[in-house]
């Protein structure tokens, strides 16, 4: 009866026939550029925006929040312009998502200051009574650890030298901390007064969530 | 033939491993089902719903799915191949290794340890364990079937064979990554092939974990448990063929409306619809099987099971399909209504198929009969009724909060803001949560069922399996 | 007609004559006893009970 009394044939060839559909639909659309374009307009993370990503896939943030806005009429209304392959050159891994308990984030970056992020973080109940978000409070009391951005930086290849990253790392330090921030109030209302001079991880998650978007409206802007 | 060597001992292992994870992933299952309308229950940063998440859907999905088919696996491979397994103390090592995995991968669930790609979230020191585990399972797969004693493999061992090799190839191409340190690494892919990728993955190990061996349990169980034999063993061939080679086409169906190429999504929609004819190939095999004998239905309380988890699957393989179509998927897509659609098959399909194996194979291996076969049947309508409520549930608020999403009003804006969608969920979501809890009665009394049949085997005789 | 549209067809239509050359195989009267002895075969439970 052929295959069906070779068990080792038999495997091989499901591994051929499941491999088939994974060749074309995968594997070779990978060897194509097309598939994820590259465009001057989108850059890669600064040090700080990914330490903060490396926090948003930390607590799965990623469960509840797509970024990917589709071209729908509704959609774009609700969000702003369609996500676009080239956004996501640098993104290891990708987090797209695939539900929605919370709206997209794909265009967040600058549609609010940092200061509502930091209240919204700490207690997203008190500015939407109804919201089923848990609070993020605790991140602020995290001092940021950047042990590893340089050997991050280096892994995903974005180009920094290691003083560019302690220089970005330190750039971002010096903005949030101080005194002429313009979120200042909102930061030190949620952080220990221990770090306030000093990177936390809710500071590093809001970097992220404000670099969202921002290279398309950038592009947008100067079209 | 060799009877008395089978190796039933890891059959039971993984069986009560197997209830063990159930157990505790729907713990956590109830546990975010609360969340998702009483945030208060996100007490700490472990607790919380990001993370707890992924607990819930790796230990059911890897923890109890795994185990069951594991414990299935082994039984089915031993009893087709008229051969006691080749190495029992591999597969005894395979069932320890198996355990420290499921628990550690828990733990560092818990931890945050997460690589954020939906069922393969394991970081990657665990990802190299579940390779070994994986090979240590070939091993034992293959070498019980080249030793077989039985020329030609029945369809349930092609099933396993599939899974087998499948699981490998999807489980090591989608966690490839470089580590950081021992906690963090990042995917070798970016961006939209990262998402390509990872949703091969995601459909591809959902058709393998909870499709492919629940069908070889669904072959062979159902017969087994009947006295009838298969309707069509052609057609099951068949289905077969087509299944596995259509299902690794239609990854992109998840991806609809993304950055992903539109020619892959195109082409993820026009297999997703074929995947409909094999899908109902092993539906009508397990209908026609009981052609004449429905009876059963009524005289043996194991059929209901897995008639009623066949029908589960093959409506599910309907709903798939249509809500993958662009139309559907731009109002039902990031909805609940997916996750309506998920747990008919892993409530309904896989629970109850992997539920009536159980139920068959303990009594079997212990040699006594089923502790209490009323407490089966009041298992049978709690996990019913509970998983009917929860997915129609799911599927209205899916409705609603997807109209809600593209009202607009006369003059073209948005009628509802996001919050208005979510908010108005609630009310489901309790509803949800007190479906959920009926579906958990209904598991511990399984679990207590089949505790107890060992405990009455272990009164009879000393020796429980030497029978 | 462009390349993609061709590729496409053909691709089609070969899937389709694989599909349609293994239900003829199966469904051969000829090979009915043979294909379908397995199914008899596993209700045969040499435990005997």
């Amino acid at each position: 009866m052929g295959v069906y009394s070779k068990p080792v044939v038999f495997a091989i060839l499901s591994a051929v026939v499941i491999l088939i559909g994974t060749v074309v639909t995968v594997f070779i659309p990978m060897l194509m550029p097309s598939t994820q374009p590259v465009s001057d307009y989108v850059k890669p993370y600064t040090v700080v925006e990914l330490e903060g990503r490396d926090i948003y896939i930390r607590e799965g943030c990623n469960n509840c929040h797509t970024q990917t806005v589709r071209p729908l009429r509704t959609e774009v209304l609700r969000y702003g312009e369609y996500s676009k392959p080239e956004e996501f050159a640098y993104d290891r891994p990708f987090l797209w998502g695939s539900r929605r308990t919370g709206p997209d984030l794909n265009r967040v970056g600058g549609k609010y200051p940092d200061s509502w992020h930091y209240k919204h973080m700490k207690s997203p109940q008190s500015m939407f009574d109804k919201s089923n978000m848990p609070p993020y409070g605790w991140m602020a009391e995290n001092r940021l650890d950047t042990r590893y951005s340089k050997k991050k930086i280096s892994i995903l290849g974005y180009g920094y030298t290691e003083e560019e990253v302690e220089r970005q790392i330190a750039g971002y330090k010096a903005r949030v901390t101080s005194p002429s921030y313009d979120s200042k109030e909102a930061r030190n209302e949620v952080t220990p007064e221990e770090l306030r001079n000093e990177l936390t991880e809710m500071d590093a998650v809001i970097a992220y969530l404000q670099k969202l978007g921002r290279d398309v409206k950038n592009m947008e802007a100067e079209e | 033939m060799k009877e008395n060597s089978y190796d039933y001992q890891i059959v039971r292992g993984f069986t009560f491993s197997a209830l063990f994870w159930l157990i505790i992933g729907l713990i956590v299952g109830l546990w975010i089902a609360f969340q998702m309308f009483n945030p208060a229950l996100n007490l700490t940063p472990w607790l919380s719903f990001g993370r707890l998440r992924v607990v819930h859907t790796n230990g059911l999905g890897l923890g109890f799915g795994l185990a069951g088919i594991f414990a299935c696996s082994y039984y089915m491979l031993q009893k087709l191949s008229r051969t006691p397994l080749v190495f029992p103390r591999l597969a005894k090592a395979h069932l320890y290794l198996f355990n420290v995995i499921i628990a550690l991968a828990a733990l560092s669930l818990f931890a945050g340890m997460n690589t954020s790609k939906e069922y393969a979230e394991l970081e990657w020191p665990l990802d190299i364990a579940v390779v070994v585990m994986w090979v240590i399972f070939a091993i034992n797969v293959f070498a019980t079937l080249v030793k077989r004693q039985e020329k030609q493999m029945y369809v349930s061992l092609w099933y396993i064979i599939a899974m087998t090799v499948t699981i490998a190839v999807l489980y090591i191409v989608n966690n490839l990554e470089v580590p950081v340190n021992l906690f963090k690494s990042y995917s070798v892919y970016a961006g939209v092939n990262d998402a390509n990728v990872q949703w091969w993955y995601g459909h591809n190990i959902v058709g393998f974990i909870f499709t492919v061996p629940i069908l070889a349990m669904f072959y062979y169980f159902l017969p087994v448990s009947t006295g009838l034999p298969l309707f069509s063993h052609r057609l099951s061939i068949i289905s077969f063929w087509s299944l596995i080679f259509a299902y690794l086409w239609t990854g992109a169906h998840h991806l609809m409306l993304t950055p992903l190429p539109e020619w892959i999504q195109t082409v993820g929609i026009a297999f997703s619809i074929f995947l409909i004819a094999p899908s109902w190939g092993s539906v009508i095999n397990g209908y026609y099987t009981l052609r004449g004998n429905w009876e059963q239905m009524r005289s043996n309380y194991l059929v209901k099971f897995f008639i009623l988890g066949i029908t589960f699957y093959g409506l599910q393989t309907i709903q798939g399909p249509t809500q993958g179509l662009r139309t559907l998927t731009s109002f039902f897509h990031y909805t609940d209504w997916v996750i309506g659609h998920v747990h008919m098959g892993t409530m309904g399909w896989v629970t109850m198929t992997i539920s009536a194996a159980f139920y068959y194979m303990i009594p079997k291996i212990t040699g006594t009969g089923l502790y209490s076969i009323r407490i089966a049947n009041v298992h049978f309508w709690l996990i019913l009724v509970g998983q009917l409520v929860w997915t129609v549930t799911m599927w209205i608020g899916g409705i609603q909060q997807g109209a809600m999403w593209k009202a607009t009003d006369p003059d073209g804006s948005l009628t509802y803001n996001f919050l208005d969608s979510i908010a108005s969920l609630y009310p489901y979501y309790k509803i949800r949560f007190a479906a959920g809890i009926v579906y958990f009665a209904g598991i511990i009394l399984f679990a207590w069922n089949l505790v107890m049949t060992i405990r009455k085997s272990q009164e009879v005789k000393n020796q429980p399996l030497n029978r | 007609m462009n390349f993609a549209v061709w590729a496409y067809i053909l691709f089609t239509f070969s899937l389709v004559v694989v599909f349609v050359f293994i239900i003829f195989h199966y469904y051969n009267p000829r090979r009915k006893k043979e294909v379908e002895a397995p199914k008899h075969r596993m209700l045969d439970d040499d435990e005997g009970r």
